[in-house]
């Protein structure tokens, strides 16, 4: 007789085909939109696409970390404004495993908007520009090494779906401060924009340093993502690039939903 | 915080302790500067329907989220079956439904898939459990719908029904009765009672219906200003038992009555009813009384009103005239 909040939150994703559908088709124009202005400037020419590709998956943090931030601020706090925690919270359910519960459920979207991302990426690179035979011996020189750029390009998803974690955790930790959502969104989206805002700010004195900082290992690291995905890193004095990449999105996402599970149970449900 | 000092129990303590399903004592609750309940105790006994009764913001909906787990007391303790929930303990809800307030559900989704969510919650319950929960509050034909077409009584159907699903031990309604019309009012009533008779539920049912309470209820707590003021059977409270007299003069019948009734305890009421408790074998000696003294009778009744007259003399209108 064990409570299934997962398996609720599994069940109510089912329940909205035409919700993840519509994603899927904004994903779909933004991505080639944004490709559209940020393509490569490469020549057509056989593995061009691997180049294509790496620059669509160095996008998607640009492209969903603040709608992600939104939704995460939203899913809980609309429920909870409208009366449906409450109704949820009066099972036999610890309100730590709803949490965990929902965050694993946003964890679910974000693997599925990563993948669906990818195949979209892999998509359009086949439509404007050349995969090429990978083994033909051009296409394995340094020129392109495209066993290389698919493996970065891989781990470029992977630190994208370490920091988007990172900012769906941040939603979500404002999502239990506060029974308006719209507060909530406010609140994330102010938050977000004012972190990316002081890396922006700190990039130009800091230069190199700027690593250092480290919110901008989670939102909008564009430029260094790319560099991972083409296969080389910037050099940090003293540091793993890639370590600092995957620990601080990761210890971001930890202590946001730490956080959240200390606020929730605190929380006055159905004031 | 035990309520109890240490020491053995004795048998009758331990037959109260398993009689008992529902327990509050000391129960404290502050929202900034507004107490919501003062040291409030109330007991429900196993197989019972209490009934919760309070004005407006007097303590009742606090003290059912207490129990639910939805707020925490700032002092006091709560059970359920003997445990407490006041620390985090949500397994002690396994047996208990809960109507809070308003019932609120996914709009996005169908009735059936609305209370499924609610089944995977709770843990073992079937799709058929779900299906004979709707059957039961008429909302068969509506399950496959999406509640966001629903009407408020149909709402409040679904929201009974999620109280209902499983059939627990305990059943906690906050004013079942809103947004139904009145054939919804018995059906709720028939089903209540028949899950009290036949499986022997407990309910804990908050409303200000209190005619419809006074049929339905064997016991009543009565709060106000966030603390328990009278709590018994319909009897213990006098609500029973009780003669409506309605006369041409009533100043000169109360008189008359407090002479000749000196335990009666008869009070004025709103358009001159006199209320007195007496036995109905003493309803002919009073009856010439008053017309020996020249009084015009106009009613005699045991009036089904008693449970909204002990209710105001306890916790008054509310400045409400």
């Amino acid at each position: 007789m064990k409570s299934r909040p997962f398996g609720m939150e599994l069940f109510k994703l089912g329940r909205k085909p035409f919700a993840l559908l519509s994603v899927l088709v904004l994903l779909a124009l933004c991505k080639a939109a944004l490709l559209a202005v940020h393509a490569p400037i490469l020549p057509d020419e056989e593995g061009s696409a691997f180049a294509y590709l790496a620059q669509s998956a160095s996008m998607t943090m640009v492209l969903w970390w603040f709608l992600l931030l939104c939704l995460a601020a939203a899913s809980i706090s609309n429920e909870r404004s409208r009366g449906i925690l409450r109704m949820h919270l009066s099972r036999p359910v610890g309100r730590g495993a709803f949490l965990f519960a929902r965050v694993g459920a946003l964890l679910v979207v974000l693997a599925l908007l990563l993948a669906a991302d990818a195949v979209m990426g892999v998509l359009l690179a086949s439509l404007f520009r050349t995969f090429g035979d990978v083994a033909d011996p051009a296409l394995q020189g340094p020129q392109f090494a495209a066993s290389s750029m698919a493996l970065g390009i891989l781990r470029c998803y992977f630190l994208t779906f370490l920091g988007l974690a990172a900012a769906l955790a941040m939603g979500v930790l404002f999502s239990v401060l506060t029974a308006n959502p719209v507060t909530a969104i406010a609140w994330a989206a102010g938050t977000g924009l004012v972190m990316e805002g002081v890396r922006r700010i700190f990039e130009i004195p800091m230069g190199a340093y700027v690593h250092y900082v480290p919110t901008q290992y989670i939102f909008i690291h564009f430029e260094q993502i790319k560099s991972l995905s083409h296969g080389f890193s910037i050099a940090v004095p003293g540091s793993n690039y890639l370590l600092l990449s995957i620990g601080i999105p990761t210890a971001y996402f930890l202590t946001f939903i730490l956080v959240a599970y200390k606020v929730l149970q605190r929380a006055d449900i159905g004031e | 915080m035990p309520d109890t000092p240490g020491g053995s129990a004795t048998p009758e303590d331990v037959s109260h302790e398993e009689r008992t399903a529902i327990k509050a004592r000391a129960l404290s609750r502050k929202f900034g500067e507004t107490v919501a309940l003062r040291d409030f105790d109330m007991t429900v006994v196993r197989g019972d329907i209490h009934g919760f009764l309070g004005r407006n913001g007097a303590g009742k909906t606090t003290a059912i989220r207490i129990l639910a787990g939805l707020i925490c007391a700032d002092s006091g303790r709560a059970e359920l079956f003997g445990q407490s929930v006041l620390e985090g303990n949500h397994r002690v809800r396994r047996n208990v439904g809960f109507l809070v307030e308003s019932p609120a559900f996914f709009s996005h989704l169908n009735g059936r898939d609305n209370l499924w969510c609610h089944a995977l919650l709770m843990g073992a319950i079937s799709r058929s459990q779900v299906d004979a929960s709707l059957d039961l509050f008429g909302l068969s034909a509506a399950a496959d719908r999406k509640v966001g077409g629903y009407s408020l009584g149909m709402r409040q159907r679904l929201g009974l029904a999620q109280a209902f699903l499983g059939d627990p031990e305990i059943i906690v309604l906050d004013e079942p009765a809103i947004g139904l019309d009145p054939g919804g009012v018995i059906a709720i009533r028939e089903i209540i009672k028949q899950y009290s008779s036949e499986k022997g539920t407990t309910f804990l049912i908050s409303s200000h219906t209190l005619g419809e309470m006074e049929r339905l209820c064997s016991r009543i707590s009565i709060i106000d200003e966030g603390s328990l003021v009278a709590e018994g059977s319909l009897r213990e409270l006098g609500a029973t038992g009780r003669i409506t007299v309605r006369v041409d003069n009533s100043p000169k019948a109360m008189v008359l009555i407090e002479e000749r009734f000196e335990r009666s305890e008869p009070r004025l009421r709103s358009g001159g009813r006199i209320q007195l408790t007496i036995d109905e074998a003493d309803v002919p000696e009073l009856v010439r009384g008053l017309v020996g003294e020249g009084l015009d009778v106009r009613e005699v009744s045991t009036g089904p009103a008693v449970l909204e007259d002990l209710f105001l003399d306890l916790v008054g209108s509310g400045g409400v005239s």
